[in-house]
């Protein structure tokens, strides 16, 4: 029932948070930089679509018993 | 003449005659009075009576029946089937308990809540943190409440890509406290287990709410796998489900807000994000070009000093070239004799009448040898 483009945000976000703080770091190689850079670029605008295009689903269930 | 029907009956036979036109009669019937005479036996059995100013019924049932710890006093709703025992007498079966009156519901609750204090349901230890925000919510209302309404229209003007799933029950009335329980039950057996189990109401006389005071709904709420979430709205008195709860909010909207970021904060949280990459980023350039620097300057010293350290090689050299140069031997009174542009340095090659030019420091002159005499 999983959805093919399961999107998960905590998830998501936590890996921003990581991405920004091994940028933040000082002896850091240009080339991770960058490569990091481009990644929270691309986790931001999930995030950002997730935020304005995902819709609410509700699933009405019965009660097993 | 009519004559009066007479009926003989051995006792088993009237018995069961009895119970059978009691059962006929009185099935499902319901007696409401004041408590007295409770015992219960081997933690299993129920005997009491229902009393009013003139008369005294005999009940029967399990603690199983109970609806919460109960005392002497209090009136009562009960449902049963009176029937006549074959050996112990007659009494009424009991089929359900509920309290009557607010003064009975309310002594009920509290001493529901003494009992469940005692047994550490409210514990603030067992409090679990709420996921912030979950995916998957398993929300417990009535559909057509406001409560319902309010939440899902907050928790849609707040965050996105959320999956509720939902079962919807009655929130007051008989049906109620049973519903309630297995819907939670029924979610922490569901395959696709929510992370939080949100039970919301909206508010109402403390007889409407009576089903999240119940020892049955507040001890399905205490042992829910799943973290739980309990708003009914109202603010006096907090009710016994909302207690046992990992958390609870004041109203159904409020309990929307404490699940979920608002997404407006969050987007504009994300400008912020954006910005902490690029001055990352530009930091790490930065950096790397000042050790680029560094490195280039360390090179150049390098390269200076060498060049320095293989000047002063030479220097030296030169120096020793220099003393041994035969220029500054001449300087000291020694000569070079050449025969024919040959340097001489044994009298052997010499002979009376050679032509020979003697070099000294400061010029040249012609000479020719008179005698030649070895040692």
């Amino acid at each position: 029932m999983a959805d093919k483009d399961e999107f998960n945000y905590l998830e998501k976000s936590q890996q921003l948070d990581n991405i920004i703080a091994s940028l933040q770091k000082p002896d850091n190689d240009i080339d991770s930089a960058i490569k990091n850079y481009e990644d929270g670029k691309k986790i931001i605008k999930e995030i950002e679509e997730y935020l304005t295009k995902a819709e609410n689903k509700i699933k009405k269930l019965k009660s097993l018993k | 003449m009519h004559q009066e029907p007479h009926v003989e009956l051995g006792v088993s036979e009237f018995v069961s005659l009895l119970n059978q036109n009691l059962e006929y009669t009185f099935s499902g019937v319901v007696i409401t009075g004041e408590l007295a005479n409770l015992r219960v036996s081997k933690n299993r059995w129920v005997y009491f009576d229902l009393k009013d100013d003139y008369s005294t019924v005999k009940f029967f049932g399990t603690v199983y029946n109970l609806p919460g710890p109960l005392e002497e006093g209090m009136m009562l709703r009960v449902k049963g089937q009176p029937k006549l025992h074959n050996l112990y007498g007659f009494s009424v079966n009991v089929q359900k308990i509920s309290l009557a009156g607010e003064g009975s519901i309310k002594r009920a609750a509290e001493l529901l809540k003494a009992q469940l204090l005692k047994e550490g349901l409210f514990d603030p230890s067992r409090k679990r943190a709420l996921p912030y925000p979950p995916q998957k919510i398993g929300l417990i209302a009535s559909e057509q409440s406001a409560a319902y309404a309010d939440f899902i229209k907050i928790i849609n003007a707040r965050f996105n890509g959320l999956e509720i799933f939902f079962i919807d029950v009655q929130v007051q009335g008989e049906a109620a406290p049973e519903q309630i329980t297995k819907a939670i039950e029924s979610f922490n057996e569901h395959s696709e287990m929510p992370e939080v189990l949100v039970v919301i109401r909206g508010g109402g006389s403390a007889e409407d709410l009576a089903a999240f005071n119940t020892e049955m709904v507040t001890r399905a709420v205490a042992a829910s796998r799943i973290p739980t979430l309990v708003a009914i709205g109202h603010e006096i008195d907090i009710s016994l489900a909302e207690l046992a709860a990992d958390c609870r909010a004041s109203t159904p909207s409020n309990a929307a807000e404490m699940l979920t970021p608002d997404k407006k904060h969050l987007l504009s949280n994300l400008v912020k994000y954006q910005s902490s990459l690029e001055s990352g980023l530009l930091s790490t350039l930065n950096h790397a070009q000042q050790k680029l620097k560094s490195q280039s300057d360390n090179l150049q010293s390098l390269l200076i000093t060498k060049f320095d350290q293989i000047k002063q090689i030479y220097a030296s050299k030169s120096d020793l070239l220099e003393a041994l140069s035969p220029h500054n031997i001449l300087q000291k009174g020694y000569a070079i004799i050449y025969k024919n542009d040959k340097p001489i340095v044994s009298a052997k090659k010499l002979r009376v009448d050679d032509k020979i030019n003697i070099v000294l420091g400061d010029g040249k002159v012609s000479s020719q040898i008179i005698s030649v005499e070895e040692n």
